[in-house]
């Protein structure tokens, strides 16, 4: 072989090396957006605020929220949700760890938002104002509900950097109070009554948070003005129907302030298989009423609690005659499945739902959950677009009775049994009016109310926490139904999980611990009292 | 040992004036009778010889009075023939069973097995052989010390091998990087008739020439070359059938009615079953067992024995231009469960090119499509079909007498979800082409090239069927799928590589020189699309468009990219054949890391000291013949961290307004710009050494590797709002010892070959950088594994159990726990003693990943018979049991035979606690749920015949063996109590597909 052929073979190499030089280890990613590129236009702005909006918890903590309290059981023991319905829990609990990231992560964006938005050149003023208004308004229901959750917690508003997140120390819970109330007022400010898109937060959100963190905070005067507001507002309204509000046909009533939205195909949950009977689909029911929530329901003719004196109860048909959001909330024996089936949970009844049966997923208490269950959804329970409600008008004007009953006196007036009866003079719901203005007797009624109109909204663990009730209301096994025992009739026999004992310490359980990572990672960070 | 390399011999001819006289023949092997070209032909004692040509022949001039000819070809052992007066000598050559001639190819060559510094084991073809698995991995199964494998078991075409190289290394990817001919691959998607050999890269010095990529170790498998010569035509076949072992036993009926009452009355305060109902069941069974079943019937009813076959078709041929080897395979293999399949179907061709003297060139191309089926599954990685076997299956008929489908009590028919519950297919096509060339420039000096590229086509369709079945004998049994759905994927992605090489390999008197530079570049990308419908017409119009046309319907697609830029170098120094030296360097760039963090170098160093070419080892060297001792040190790399982590980025959020989707964006992690290379320093000494006549060879190697900088995505507070992203910190620290002791002897007509492996690893986690330790789950989590300093990595964590509480004042006066203990139940430690039971109390419990592993091959010969043993196994491991087979009924699930010695107030002694109902408190994750995870297996045993060659020669074939083979006969374990297999994935037999012993039957034919 020549010099020239070698020549033109080491060229030939050559070529290659060099032709496939450029931009080898620089690669650009094509599936995403570079953050230097983005906040160019208010478009971004608009796409950067629909983020705030996308981190909004899912359905399986909005569901499992009730679980923790005394309305609800979680079925399946082996699960995190389960220890906390139990107070056997301890900081390592993934529950207690991704209540904490969920919030915090919706102030992450909230912030990232609040400090980058303004790098927007020839933005609208107004735009600005609205969007910068409805991140503070996300990011002071997410300090509610930690809050309520944890006491003082880290109170951060900025991007953080990973050593300073280290150092952080917890902030006291009047000084969090004091900052929502702040960011709320000014949010409502710039905050429209109505937003053209529905799901973003109104001016009513921000005062009905206001009124809802103040009601938490025990300030009362500032809970029932902000209430006040937001009925002065003029723009919500009692929907006539309670069982429409949770379905497809209520979507777009006024008394829905502030939803998760979802939407079948696009963006769905399952809340249908979560609450599902057994004999609808096996091993998927999750959450199921219990004895406390049920038995919370009045009698419709006369008022009273099933247990009073006169209520006109019968064990033998317990629920004949009662409040309809009974109806409304849960699967009674005999009603009517989304299947067309009739559901009977009695022993030996042959079918999916007997609370005796073997499988896993079957009713312990003898009920299934209805709220939110709609008949569309039964096809594909996968697949359900209902929107799950944060904040209803209903709670607006419950916060504003009992602000008032709390303050007591002149407070306690005409307006207060109006706020109450009106959730009760609805057409399907239908109870006698509330009468009495003696505190305590309003005080109790305010807070049966709050257990049944809001029944799986997430408020009942929240709501014992602050009444400090709870030492009463969660000791115990987790009881159902009362039914004449097949085999022996005559002989009422109650539903009930022996084996399974909840617990309750005042001393401890009123808070839950700081996450375990959070303190292993951060010395700054004192754990609550009894952890 | 069939190693063709073509050695270029300076060899000088002597010319003499004086009547000489000429000899010609043939060199042949002797095994095969396929002639050897290259095979070096040496009057003794002179410098006169030559070389054999393409077809083996050769012709030498010889001077009067040379009375012996040397024939010496390299894996062959030397022949010495005397001349005789003769004009013709043909000789046959036989592989050489010393190994000391054995060449083993390292990164970027090859290097004599005796002058090697570096830890590197190798296996070649013909030992490889005995093993015939369907797939490479399984076939290397205990071959190569310091290579661990544990068969997870898996779906046809879907392996789950663990395969780790002296250890983890890190907690990220351990995976050691494969390289297929000098091109990365998978060692699965190569037929194993196709394979040359395959080293294992083990110290850093051996693997540091693959600098970032390096850290877990290399592996390099080399495909057969062509030989040259008349066309020679080959069939290697088998046919196998598959078996499930290890099918666990369940309780029968009428003690699990009895255990099940127990834990009824334990936790809630009734009986499920009514003492009558359980007295009359036998009876009851035995009249109408539709409505009476056993609990549990799936096996029958799932489990079949599944046949597989793979034929093997090889060319081989050519003369001293052009030589080829073509080789083609079609393999089918069934799945043990229903609706499983694999297929393959492959095309080899790798030819050399002699344009002349000094350049040669060579393409191989590699054409392989696989198609796979399985039922399918919407669980992603656990199989809801092997998960429903166990659990929440009982009580059901599996098929009724008039073909129905039976549900279990919670309505589940795993037999429904195979058969009808819809069809997963992957159809995977690759192309790979390789094309190098080398040259010449001056003698020792050699300038290579090789350019490959391989496109991968993959497409996946996952089609969900619609379906409606109710128990004929219990309405209130329903399973329904609604709807049914399609998702349809393709993916293409093209890998091309760059490699440039200069080699210079010269001696000068006792000096020896190899020394090679290079440049490498590898550049990949992958462009993939999905789409998704719904609610088609039928179950078998499988395609997208007939779904249905609503809001629905999507499709995906994207691309990614990645590129590696890398130069290299080393030298070896020989000097006399006793003092050994080499260099290795690489210096890597990447395009992970952010500009600045881009390059990593990776520098190593082996000496070595053949002490038996020492004038002071004569005395011994009848018995030792060589002894060799050796030492190393280098650095290797990792870059296990994903695309574009340095980068801050936007990602879509979507959200609802308005009942309609908008866009939104959100950033999700945290951007990590000062990420840079894992890196992991090795030590590494050993010594080889063969005795009496190279019949016994042995190998110990000590090392120890320390890997700093590991890439971790470290815990950050959560209140941050970001996911972390990976950081350099944490070190992981490795030491082992390696044992290979072979040996061989022959007696008449009797062989034996005896080979033992044997290695030991220790894991620690030296450092966590002050973060850790990492939990992989807390609360009633049935897997747990805690990573922290001083221990192993993913150790099992758990509480420490002190027996069953036998009194109610015993549990009174115990730690507080869960409100329902009572006597019978498990009594966990209470470390801190204060008071209750919480994640403090967890204790260390072990780990899976053994300290020893060890494999040994029997070989007994006798005429044409062979029988080899393969034997494997590990010690120093756990296994933590989990699911069904854990839980003793306490939820719907399997319930073991094992548990009937369960706990009551008349059997206090029991093995098991107390049976309780919907509660985890008796099998929290504790020593009592752990099993040793020991074991000793027959993996592999292998009964072949060669046919002699008086029969074959009449039906015109060179060469035939028959043989017929069994895998995991026989195992001894703890873990069989449990009938679990002691190789199974670390969460057993509800998330693994079941493992098999295969009995096949096969044949090697030679035309």
């Amino acid at each position: 072989m020549k010099i020239s052929k070698i020549i033109i073979f080491i060229s030939i190499l050559s070529f290659l090396t060099v032709s496939c030089e450029k931009d080898l280890l620089n690669t650009i990613p094509k599936d995403r957006l570079a953050s230097d590129l983005f906040w160019q236009s208010e478009q971004d702005a608009l796409y950067a605020s629909t983020g705030i909006y996308s981190r909004l918890g899912g359905q399986w903590r909005y569901c499992s929220m009730d679980a923790f309290s005394d309305i609800a059981h979680f079925i399946l023991q082996w699960r995190a949700e389960s220890a906390i319905e139990k107070n056997t829990y301890d900081a390592s609990n993934n529950v207690v760890g991704y209540e904490w990231a969920h919030y915090y992560g919706i102030i992450q964006v909230a912030s990232s938002f609040l400090e980058n938005v303004d790098k927007v050149e020839d933005m609208d003023p107004d735009l600005n104002a609205r969007l910068k208004a409805e991140a503070k308004t996300l990011r002071a229901f997410s300090y509610i509900n930690l809050v309520m959750l944890y006491g003082d917690v880290p109170l951060v508003t900025t991007s953080m950097s990973v050593s300073d997140a280290k150092e952080i120390g917890r902030t006291d819970v009047s000084v969090i109070w004091d900052f929502i109330s702040t960011e709320l007022t000014e949010a409502a400010a710039d905050l429209p009554p109505v937003q053209t898109e529905r799901g973003r937060v109104t001016k009513g959100v921000a005062l009905g948070l206001k009124a809802r963190a103040m009601l938490y905070a025990g300030r009362y005067s500032e809970a029932r003005d902000a209430a006040l507001a937001v009925m002065a507002l003029g723009v919500h309204q009692i929907h006539d129907s309670y069982s429409e509000l949770f379905d497809y046909a209520g979507e777009s009533s006024s008394e829905i302030m502030f939803a998760r939205q979802y939407a079948k195909d696009l963006d769905a949950h399952e809340i249908f298989y979560f609450y599902t009977a057994n004999s609808l689909y096996t091993q998927e029911c999750q959450v199921i009423p219990t004895k406390p929530l049920v038995d919370a329901y009045l009698m419709q003719s006369t008022g009273l609690p099933i247990g009073a004196p006169g209520s006109g109860f019968d064990p033998f048909d317990p629920y004949n005659d009662r409040d309809p959001r009974l109806y409304h909330t849960i699967y009674i024996n005999g009603d009517t499945l989304p299947n067309g089936a009739v559901l009977n949970t009695l022993p030996g009844s042959g079918t999916g739902d007997d609370i005796t049966s073997s499988a896993e997923n079957v009713t312990q208490t003898g009920w299934y959950f209805k709220k939110y269950v709609s008949d569309a959804d039964f096809a594909s329970p996968w697949n359900c677009g209902v929107n799950l409600i944060y904040l209803r008008y209903a709670e607006v004007l419950l916060t504003y009775a009992e602000a008032s009953v709390e303050l007591g006196g002149a407070n306690i007036d005409q307006s207060v049994l109006d706020a109450i009866n009106e959730l009760r003079t609805r057409s399907d719901v239908n109870m006698p009016l509330v009468t009495t203005t003696d505190q305590a007797e309003l005080r109790e009624i305010v807070r049966r109310e709050r257990k049944i109109e809001l029944a799986l909204e997430g408020h009942r663990l929240f709501d014992i926490r602050r009444w400090g009730i709870a030492e009463d209301v969660i000791p115990g096994t987790v009881k159902g139904m009362t039914y004449e025992d097949p085999a022996n009739p005559g002989t009422l026999v109650m539903a009930e999980l022996t084996g399974y004992v909840k617990e309750f310490n005042p001393a401890k359980h009123y808070l839950w611990p700081i996450p375990f990572n959070e303190i292993e990672l951060n010395d700054n960070l004192v754990q609550n009292p009894g952890y | 040992m069939k190693k063709i390399v073509f050695l270029c011999l300076a060899l000088t001819f002597s010319v003499s004036v004086f009547a000489q006289q000429s000899v010609k023949g043939t060199v042949t092997e002797a095994e095969t009778g396929t002639t050897i070209a290259g095979a070096t032909v040496l009057v003794k004692e002179t410098t006169i010889g030559c070389i054999t040509n393409a077809d083996g022949s050769y012709e030498i001039e010889v001077p009067q009075g040379a009375e012996t000819l040397v024939f010496s070809f390299v894996g062959y052992s030397t022949v010495e023939v005397p001349i005789n007066g003769r004009s013709n000598i043909d000789v046959q050559l036989e592989v050489d069973v010393t190994q000391l001639d054995d060449v083993v190819v390292i990164g970027y060559g090859t290097q004599k097995k005796v002058s090697i510094t570096n830890a590197v084991s190798n296996v070649t073809a013909d030992e490889l052989s005995e093993r015939n698995s369907t797939n490479l991995n399984q076939a290397l199964q205990g071959k190569l010390p310091g290579l661990t494998i544990i068969d997870y078991g898996g779906a046809p075409g879907v392996e789950n091998l663990m395969l780790r190289i002296r250890g983890t290394t890190s907690l990220n990817s351990n995976e050691p990087l494969v390289l297929i001919d000098g091109v990365p691959g998978e060692l699965s998607r190569v037929n194993p008739v196709d394979i040359e050999s395959v080293s294992i890269l083990k110290d850093a010095a051996a693997s540091a020439i693959y600098g970032s990529r390096a850290a877990a170790g290399v592996i390099l498998v080399t495909t057969k070359s062509p030989v040259s010569g008349k066309l020679s035509v080959s069939y290697n076949g088998y046919y196998g059938i598959a078996r499930t072992n290890n099918n666990p036993v369940h309780m029968e009926a009428v003690p699990y009615m009895k255990l099940q009452n127990a834990a009824y009355l334990n936790s809630f305060g009734f009986q499920y079953y009514t003492d009558e109902y359980i007295e009359q069941w036998p009876q009851n069974h035995a009249n109408d067992p539709e409505m009476y079943p056993v609990p549990h019937q799936w096996f029958d009813a799932l489990y079949s024995p599944a046949p597989q076959q793979s034929h093997t078709i090889t060319l081989s041929g050519g003369n001293d231009i052009v030589n080829t080897r073509v080789s083609v395979r079609y393999m089918d293999q069934d799945g043990v469960l229903p609706k499983y399949n694999f297929k393959v179907a492959e095309l080899r061709a790798n030819t050399d090119y002699n344009v002349s003297e000094k350049v040669r060139f060579n393409s191989n191309l590699n054409l392989r499509n696989t198609a796979r089926q399985e039922p399918y599954n919407s669980w992603g990685d656990w199989t809801q079909l092997t998960y429903r076997i166990l659990q929440n299956s009982q009580w059901a008929v599996p098929v009724y007498e008039d073909g129905s489908y039976g549900l279990s009590v919670d309505s589940y028919s795993p037999l429904i979800l195979a058969n009808e519950g819809g069809l997963t297919t992957n159809d995977n096509t690759s192309l790979i082409g390789i094309f190098k060339g080398e040259y010449d420039i001056i003698d020792g000096l050699t300038l290579s090239g090789q350019y490959s590229i391989q496109y991968n086509y993959g497409y996946t369709s996952s089609f969900s069927n619609k379906y409606y079945f109710q128990d004929k004998l219990h309405p209130s049994r329903i399973t329904v799928s609604n709807l049914n759905y399609m998702t349809d994927n393709r993916s293409l992605s093209k890998e091309d590589g760059l490699d440039l090489q200069l080699t210079f390999n010269k001696t000068f008197g006792n000096h020896t020189i190899n020394s090679i530079a290079g440049y490498s570049q590898i550049h990949y990308e992958n462009t993939y699309i999905g789409g998704y419908r719904q609610n088609f017409y039928n179950n078998d119009l499988r395609t997208l468009s007939l779904g249905i046309n609503d809001a629905t319907q999507s499709a995906t697609g994207g691309n990614y990219e990645w590129g590696l830029r890398s130069y290299f170098a080393r030298v070896n120094y020989d000097y006399g054949g006793r003092y050994l030296f080499e260099a290795n360097a690489r210096y890597d760039g990447s395009s992970r890391f952010s500009e600045g963090n881009r390059y990593g170098f990776f520098p190593s160093f082996s000496v070595g000291w053949r002490l038996s070419n020492e004038v002071f080892w004569d005395p011994i060297r009848n018995i030792v013949n060589e002894f060799k001792i050796r030492g190393s040190w280098g650095q290797v790399g990792s870059q296990t961290v994903g695309l574009y982590t340095y980068i801050e980025t936007y990602n879509q959020s979507n959200y609802i307004f308005n009942e309609a989707l908008a866009t939104g964006y959100r950033q999700t992690r945290l951007a990590s710009q000062n990420l840079s290379w894992e890196t992991t320093t090795q030590f590494n000494v050993g010594i080889d050494g063969y005795l009496f006549d190279n019949r016994i060879n042995f190998s110990v190697d000590y090392y120890k590797k320390n890997t700093t900088d590991i890439l971790l995505a470290l815990p950050i507070p959560t209140l941050i709002g970001l996911n972390p992203t990976d950081q350099n910190a944490g070190e992981v620290e490795n030491w082992g010892l390696e044992f290979v002791l072979g040996g061989r002897q022959t007696i008449g007509d009797f062989n034996l070959a005896l080979d033992f492996n044997i290695n030991y690893n220790q894991n620690e986690v030296v450092n966590l950088s002050g973060t850790g330790p990492y939990i992989s789950a807390y609360g009633n989590s049935d897997y747990r594994t805690i990573t922290t300093e001083g221990e192993p990595i993913n150790s099992f964590y758990g509480f420490e159990t002190d027996g069953f509480f036998q009194t109610q004042d015993e549990v009174d006066n115990y730690a507080n726990w869960d409100g329902s203990v009572g006597p019978g139940d498990v009594k966990y430690v209470d470390q801190n003693l204060d008071g209750s039971l919480t994640p403090e109390d967890f204790v260390i419990l072990g780990k899976e990943m053994p300290d020893w592993t060890f494999s040994s091959n029997m070989s007994f010969g006798w005429k044409g018979l062979t029988l080899d043993l393969f034997w494997q196994g590990v010690a120093g491991s756990q296994k933590l049991i989990t699911g069904a087979m854990l839980e003793m009924g306490i939820w719907g699930g399997f319930c073991h035979e094992v548990f009937e010695d369960y706990w009551t107030p008349e059997n206090t002694d029991a093995q098991f606690p107390r049976p309780t109902k919907y509660t985890m408190k008796n099998v929290q994750i504790s020593d009592r749920t752990m099993v040793d995870g020991s074991y000793l297996r027959l993996k592999n045993i292998r009964l072949s015949y060669d046919i002699p060659s008086k029969i074959t020669d009449r039906v015109k074939i060179n060469n035939m063996s028959v043989y017929v083979s069994a895998t995991n006969l026989l195992t001894f374990a703890e873990l069989n109590m449990y009938d679990i297999d002691p190789e199974i994935l670390g969460r057993g037999p509800e998330s693994s597909f079941p493992q098999t012993s295969v009995t096949t039957v096969g044949v090697n034919i030679n035309f």
